[in-house]
């Protein structure tokens, strides 16, 4: 039962105090893809936004309804995704964000409940503008060396 | 205290039996332990896993009363659960033992409906007859870890209490229990987005709204408490059509999932202050 007295880390603490990327975008502003997760079990809920432009993840924005952890999930996952390609950001997992945060065994479900939110945020920008990542991809990287690479290996 | 000397005697006869050394019972340590690995052994040979958790009812039928504890006593085999031996009178040693659930704890029937009123008079009787003061001068005589017993049965006591008293709780034992479904977990995602955004909304309203007062927080409690009250009969009808026919297993899961919000709302509008 220590863990469960243990008190937040400096990350947490940090992220709980100072939360980055805290809001949501604008009603009908484009590029954007929102999801909406919860938790049940401890009621937590994540709402997510993404804005992707250009194959990137310009913006990020979040609000979160839960403890500590799980705000300071949210918002050192929307810190790292941003800048990153959707494709990069689906890569994300939980234990990225449970390491920074020295989250303790009772809290890592709320680093679960962000990797969550990124992943839906993404495909519901994918599900409403679908072939524009895909295009994106295809002018970034190009089948062609992706099957260079796969032939060189 | 003639009876009590008679049932040490009988303790020590079927400890004999079973070739548990009779000296050993004189150390108290030893002497709890061997009385447990008796009901045990007792149990088991009655037909009773007593190791392994065996659903207390696993149909929709209700509580079986068939073979339960032996009193390591008296030896008396009872059909349905007691705290106290119904041949000697002596507290049990403990009710883990005998697999026994909420329900039957408490003396209640099993299902969602239940009369709170009755429960809380079953569990203030029970806990007066298991209070530790009634216990204390006893362990001085000597008798077998009966004070042990009674902290035990007392702490079931109040879990089975706590449990049955509150409906989201009660709702959740008695889906496990008896339909074998299991909400509430922590790797269940909810799957209702519209729930989702209104836990938002709501929120939002009380973090960052500074034209909300203290008015619509009054209102916005009675508004909760009377959906909370609507859900609780959901759940109830859900729970008796169930005994009928089959369970609506997704939308009882919606209607549980809905209420542990709900219930989330209310603790954040009691914390509520102005901006």
């Amino acid at each position: 039962m220590a863990g469960a007295v243990r008190r937040y880390s400096e990350n947490v603490h940090e992220h709980f105090q100072h939360p980055r990327n805290v809001g949501s975008f604008k009603k009908g502003e484009e590029h954007v893809g929102t999801a909406i997760v919860g938790k049940a079990a401890c009621g937590d809920v994540i709402k997510l936004q993404v804005k992707i432009e250009e194959g990137v993840i310009k913006d990020a924005k979040f609000k979160t309804f839960g403890c500590g952890s799980a705000i300071a999930s949210s918002s050192y996952a929307t810190e790292l995704i941003k800048g990153k390609t959707p494709e990069e950001a689906m890569q994300l997992k939980n234990t990225d964000i449970a390491d920074y945060l020295k989250l303790p065994p009772v809290k890592i479900h709320c680093s679960l409940l962000a990797e969550d939110a990124v992943r839906h945020a993404i495909e519901d920008y994918q599900k409403k503008y679908p072939g524009v990542t895909e295009a994106t991809i295809a002018a970034d990287e190009g089948p062609t060396s992706h099957q260079q690479q796969m032939g060189a290996a | 205290m003639r009876q009590r000397k008679a049932a040490r005697q009988r303790v020590a006869s079927i400890a004999a039996s079973q070739g548990v050394v009779a000296m050993n019972l004189l150390d108290m340590g030893r002497r709890s332990a061997a009385i447990e690995q008796m009901a045990t052994t007792q149990a088991m040979r009655m037909g009773v896993d007593s190791m392994n958790r065996r659903p207390f009812f696993s149909s929709a039928e209700a509580a079986p009363s068939s073979d339960f504890l032996v009193c390591p006593y008296c030896e008396f085999r009872h059909t349905s659960f007691s705290f106290f031996c119904q041949g000697c009178g002596a507290l049990q040693p403990s009710p883990e033992e005998a697999q026994v659930g909420h329900y039957e704890l408490l003396d209640c029937d099993v299902g969602f409906d239940v009369d709170t009123a009755r429960l809380s008079k079953t569990y203030k009787t029970l806990q007066q007859s298991l209070h530790p003061d009634k216990y204390a001068h006893k362990t001085k005589e000597n008798v077998p870890d009966v004070q042990a017993s009674a902290d035990r049965a007392s702490a079931r006591v109040t879990e089975a209490y706590r449990t049955l008293l509150d409906p989201l709780k009660r709702a959740q034992y008695l889906l496990r229990k008896k339909f074998n479904i299991s909400v509430l977990e922590e790797e269940q995602r909810v799957n209702d987005p519209e729930l989702l955004e209104e836990v938002m909304e709501i929120q939002e309203r009380l973090e960052e709204d500074p034209n909300t007062t203290q008015e619509d927080i009054e209102a916005l409690k009675k508004d909760f408490d009377a959906r909370v009250c609507k859900l609780v009969n959901t759940l109830s009808d859900h729970f008796r059509r169930a005994d009928r026919q089959s369970l609506d297993e997704s939308s009882i899961r919606e209607a549980v999932e809905r209420l542990q919000f709900y219930y989330r709302i209310k603790e954040e509008l009691q914390q509520w202050k102005p901006k």
